[in-house]
């Protein structure tokens, strides 16, 4: 008991001593503190804080008369928030339909700039001759180009075939079609062409043909098999005793004018 | 120049309202950092720490609560907290707790102790302590704050606030014990 008491005592004197512990003062330690005050930065916040609490006051006086009352209200302020979260998100998805329209775009486009299959349909591809899937209206006789010179094989075209529409489904078919027909020359075409819409294709194939024809001319193999009528001054042709240059050309003066 | 003055002076970052605070409450604010720190120089360091947590605080003051006992308040927080960033400190005062440590009394009584200690002595053996059983010592007997504050503000379980205590008790009484044995302990 009596140690208790000793402990207990001891206890509350030191509790006393502590508690009421002052330190001596120290002149020093005051420069010490400025200079901690100077370097120590400024509490920004309670400016910061201020401003804040004037301008919530100024808007909570604003607030109280009536004619601006309705601002305020929470359903006002609600019904901004909801806005603009609106907004926000139409801006979102709108954002991510674009990208994927333009992803959706690419292989369609890709897939049209792809060369298209060449067909013997009557229709004409809009991306080759800039028109629509229409027929190509029937040309008159006028307008038609004559690919060859030859007056037997102008003899040979059959009257069926002047009218004949010539469906171009390609420029290269087309080009690759004047070819061979100028250079064989198996069958006599009047190749046809729509002025309007290929004069480039004309013009080009008129060239290509104008080739053609200057090699089937000049081609002395080709000139020896060319098939040729019987009553034509060939070479074979029994009623010509020599196929020499004057005696073609006398041949050529006794024969009717073409009218063409 | 009164209280209500100063503390209108410090709210308008006036120097002289400031010294005339640091001046006010120099004395019983370093003795309450000394009782927390292991020296002096960490008092002042830890008392200067508080004073700046004052005056950037002082506006968050109510003019109803004693404005001594407000201040004290931040200076122990500031003291605590000091003590809990420099646990550096905590480590080697337990490395020379553990080295010097005895587990037995010497048999002086109380009341001989009481006769003979005057409080310098008395805060140094308190500094002696390890920074663990300080703050709960100081905390507990000195402030009179509750196992349950203790344990919240230091973020230790009751248990371990209660058992600190107990640890620090018995430290206390033997630093105290070693200080009246040596012939220039006074």
């Amino acid at each position: 008991m009596v140690n208790n008491k000793h402990k207990n005592k001891l206890n509350e004197v030191i509790k006393q001593t502590l508690s009421s512990y002052e330190a001596p003062y120290l002149t020093a330690d005051w420069p010490q503190m400025e200079r901690i005050l100077d370097s120590a930065p400024k509490s920004s916040s309670y400016r910061y804080k201020q401003k804040l609490l004037s301008s919530v006051e100024s808007l909570t006086t604003i607030s109280k008369s009536k004619s601006v009352k309705w601002v305020f209200s929470p359903y006002f302020l609600i019904a901004i928030v909801v806005g603009f979260g609106a907004y926000f998100l139409y801006n979102i998805l709108s954002s991510s339909n674009t990208f994927d329209d333009t992803t959706n775009v690419i292989p369609e486009q890709t897939i049209s700039m792809e060369p298209q299959e060449s067909s013997t349909s009557s229709y004409i591809p809009t991306d080759s001759l800039n028109m629509g899937n229409e027929l190509l209206p029937t040309p008159d006789t006028t307008g038609a180009a004559l690919l060859t010179t030859d007056k037997t094989a102008v003899q040979a075209i059959e009257p069926e075939l002047i009218n004949k529409e010539i469906i171009v489904p390609e420029k290269i078919n087309l080009i690759e079609k004047i070819e061979k027909t100028v250079v064989k020359k198996e069958e006599p075409i009047l190749l046809k062409v729509n002025t309007p819409a290929l004069p480039v294709i004309r013009d080009s194939a008129k060239v290509i043909s104008e080739k053609a024809l200057e090699k089937t001319e000049t081609n002395p193999t080709q000139l020896e098999n060319k098939p040729q009528p019987e009553n034509s001054p060939g070479r074979n042709n029994f009623l010509l005793p020599a196929n020499t240059a004057d005696s073609i050309k006398k041949y050529k003066s006794t024969q009717p004018l073409d009218s063409l | 120049m009164n209280e209500n003055d100063i503390i209108k002076g410090c709210l308008k970052n006036n120097r002289e309202s400031q010294k005339a605070l640091y001046d006010t409450y120099y004395n019983k604010m370093l003795g309450v950092c000394l009782r927390y720190s292991k020296d002096n120089s960490e008092a002042k360091e830890i008392l200067h720490e508080g004073f700046i947590k004052i005056f950037n605080n002082l506006k968050n003051f109510k003019v109803s609560d004693p404005f001594e006992g407000w201040i004290k308040k931040i200076m122990v927080a500031t003291a605590v907290d000091y003590l809990n960033k420099n646990k550096q400190n905590l480590i080697v005062s337990t490395f020379y707790a553990n080295k010097t440590g005895e587990n037995t009394l010497d048999e002086i009584s109380d009341e001989e102790i009481i006769l003979n200690i005057d409080k310098e002595e008395i805060l140094k053996a308190v500094q002696e302590l390890t920074p663990a059983y300080r703050k709960v010592f100081n905390l507990f007997v000195i402030e009179e704050y509750s196992h349950k504050q203790i344990a919240e503000m230091l973020d230790i379980s009751e248990d371990t606030s209660e058992s600190n205590l107990s640890k620090a008790k018995f430290n206390l009484r033997r630093n105290i014990q070693q200080i009246i044995k040596k012939p220039d302990g006074k």
